[in-house]
């Protein structure tokens, strides 16, 4: 009887202890709080409960992707890998949001993804892909991309084909020349109007007034100033053009496969 | 009561307010780029033209970083030369209907091209 006692008393011990030590998450509460944008409740639940460190960092995760905080959310990432790895729809959601996300992110989340892929996760495959093509536009089979995204994959292998220096010397031959490589006809028209007005006005200031004369130096200043833009400005739009037309593909196809898999992140 | 009707009624017509801009952001800067007059001269010019000019002929740009900030921002990051190219680039793109050939994606809500300084 005595020793019974004993045993029920170091029950009740060991259950505090581990009470106090772990406890359940409640994930109806969060997904309460996830779909009512309630975040500081949110963060402030995450944080005040105790449960294992790589759990805790499984939610953290899942909280810093909904709430689009890319670097937080790859430190949680990097911490709890193995539990988000199993998770395909958060796993689908994040490469979703790295695709249409601008930055250096992108390529280090994409990096991991491609080194630890697995041929099961077949629904990853397609995005994973789409980010390959975006990297090799050129070696891009069209007949491969699904039919809403050819025109923008199309666009943007147009765009990548064009050469920086062409387009400079292009520009330096005729003023706006090289904006009209790139496919920016209203800006070719502009520029090719009013260097050609500066050009006649400082040759006329040349004729009439002389070399010395104030306002042919004005003349000239401003029609240097803007030939000289004209060549190096076409150099910088036509790296500009590509991430452009680069980020509008990755963007389409992260909203076109958000409807083909239409997935949840609780 | 009054006030609340005036407000409702007038709110639209409430003028924007006016962004504090500053002539130069020298933080972080080398010594050569604090001293360069031709620096100040030219943010100089731009601030006046933001301060006096742009808002006397209610200038509307096509950017949503405007040509003038623009500039100012580019000479802050790049230096005076190649600041100004690139500040005179925009300004020579700055046309009407310039939208039509950019992406979905840089096109903000209100209709301006929405220009990151890299």
């Amino acid at each position: 009887m005595l020793l019974n006692s004993r045993i029920i008393y170091c029950w009740i011990v060991c259950m505090f202890m581990v009470k106090t030590t772990f406890t359940q998450i409640d994930t109806g509460f969060i997904r309460h709080l996830s779909e009512n944008q309630l975040k500081n409740e949110h963060w402030t639940y995450l944080n005040e409960v105790k449960i294992r460190q790589d759990s805790l960092e499984y939610f953290k995760a899942k909280f810093h992707l909904q709430y689009e905080n890319d670097s937080l959310f790859l430190h949680s990432f990097d911490k709890s890998f193995d539990l988000f790895y199993k998770d395909t729809s958060a796993l689908y959601l994040a490469c979703l949001h790295f695709l249409k996300t601008n930055s250096k992110d992108r390529e280090k989340w994409f990096g991991r993804i491609l080194d630890d892929m697995t041929v099961n996760q077949y629904e990853l495959h397609p995005i994973v892909h789409m980010y390959y093509y975006s990297l090799h536009p050129v070696d891009v089979d069209i007949s491969q991309i699904p039919e809403q995204l050819q025109k923008d994959m199309n666009s943007y292998k147009k765009a990548d084909k064009k050469k920086p220096i062409l387009a400079s010397t292009l520009s330096a031959i005729i003023p706006g020349l090289g904006e009209l490589y790139i496919g920016n006809k209203k800006v070719f028209g502009t520029r090719l109007i009013a260097l050609g007005l500066m050009a006649f006005q400082t040759v006329e200031s040349l004729l009439t007034l002389g070399f010395k004369h104030p306002l042919t130096i004005i003349d000239g200043g401003f029609f240097s100033a803007f030939y000289v833009t004209n060549i190096v400005g076409v150099y910088y739009d036509t790296k500009a053009k590509k991430t452009e037309t680069k980020n509008q593909f990755l963007i389409n196809a992260s909203n076109y496969f958000s409807a083909v898999y239409q997935y949840q992140l609780y | 009561m009054n006030d609340v009707l005036l407000q409702e009624v007038f709110s639209q017509y409430e003028l924007p307010i006016k962004t504090n801009r500053k002539l130069l952001n020298l933080k972080d800067k080398k010594w050569t780029f604090k001293l360069n007059p031709l620096t100040y001269i030219a943010a100089g010019l731009m601030y006046t033209y933001q301060n006096v000019i742009s808002e006397q002929i209610s200038a509307n740009c096509n950017y949503q970083i405007s040509c003038s900030e623009y500039t100012k921002k580019c000479i802050e990051k790049y230096g005076l030369i190649k600041g100004t190219l690139l500040g005179l680039n925009q300004l020579s793109q700055c046309i009407p209907n310039i939208q039509e050939e950019h992406c979905e994606h840089v096109i903000s809500e209100q209709n301006k091209v929405i220009n990151v300084i890299e």
